[in-house]
């Protein structure tokens, strides 16, 4: 658990989250993930310390896409993978994994049929939402809510303007 | 390698995200309870071995040569106690609720033990859970030179 104590979790916190918005909003629009949104997630993973953990997740996350691939014979594109690696960096293993389940939650709700999905686009809010989770404390709220408000804006500006 | 950090594509087919995520989940539980296994076996053989040598260390000596086993229980709840706080590493917090040490009988009807119990409680390797594991161990003293163990135990 990472509470908003120190300056440097805040700034972790804002940099990981704008990141993971900014990826999520060029998702949506271009199905392209800027190399800048793994970057900024692998540092703010450094940052926050507890590193053998964060490459232990990392390379599990890494290992078990290899796997996947191999077994399905499908290869995941190259900037979800920088994502999800970088993702386990930062947050680690388990909320990785909640990440995901909540993304995967998303993906149902919004009953996709097309079979691909622009994956930091639903990554992004269901990050916001698990670290609600992990430390719910009323700053967090209020930083979750105020990114929250401008992912959704972005989103619904992107679908009434395409171009 | 070069065309996965040149790619920057980011639609990821449904199926393999599904597939990720159920191989992700069971490798992240075989990791998880891997790793409480082997701390559990671990505690679990410190403390056996601190049992063990408590027990050895204070049979009464004076006694022995005579084929009488007796134990100073003080002693050995002490010792106990002591190898306990040294050998046991960090990240596990012990706690022993009964000591029972018996002394034996001088006559050999019953021979000289020590029975502890407790819980050992740690964090699993990436904190999801505070495991807590309930022990129970014992060592008796037995004479090697008698072959005829009592096997009532």
């Amino acid at each position: 658990m990472i509470p908003l104590t120190s300056n440097l979790t805040v700034l972790t916190e804002l940099v990981s989250a704008s990141a993971l918005l900014y990826g999520g909003v060029t998702d949506a629009k271009r199905r392209e993930i800027s190399n800048l949104v793994p970057v900024l997630l692998l540092l703010c993973g450094l940052l926050r310390g507890d590193h053998l953990y964060r490459v232990l997740s990392l390379l599990v996350v890494a290992l078990v896409m290899w796997v996947c691939s191999r077994l399905i014979h499908l290869s995941a594109p190259g900037g979800d993978i920088k994502l999800l690696c970088s993702l386990a960096f930062c947050v680690g293993l388990r909320e990785t994994l909640f990440v995901m389940l909540l993304s995967l939650l998303a993906v149902w709700l919004t009953k996709r049929k097309d079979g691909q999905i622009p994956l930091c686009t639903y990554v992004a809010p269901a990050y916001i939402i698990a670290r609600l989770f992990v430390d719910p404390s009323i700053a967090r709220w209020t930083i979750s809510l105020a990114f929250g408000i401008i992912y959704a804006g972005a989103l619904i500006y992107l679908r009434r303007n395409p171009n | 390698m070069k065309r996965i950090l040149r790619d920057r594509s980011g639609s990821i087919p449904l199926l393999f995200y599904g597939l990720l995520f159920a191989l992700l989940g069971i490798t992240f539980v075989i990791l998880e309870m891997g790793y409480a296994f082997e701390k559990t076996d671990y505690a679990t053989d410190v403390i056996q071995r601190c049992v063990n040598s408590a027990v050895e260390r204070n049979m009464l000596d004076e006694y022995r040569q005579d084929g009488i086993l007796l134990l100073d229980t003080d002693s050995a709840e002490k010792d106990f106690r002591y190898y306990l706080g040294q050998d046991v590493t960090d990240g596990y917090s012990i706690t022993v609720d009964s000591i029972s040490a018996y002394a034996g009988e001088a006559d050999g009807s019953r021979l000289p033990s020590m029975t502890v119990e407790g819980t050992i409680s740690f964090e699993t390797l990436m904190n999801t859970a505070a495991v807590r594991y309930p022990f129970r161990v014992r060592a008796t003293n037995y004479d090697t030179t008698d072959f005829e163990l009592d096997r009532s135990y």
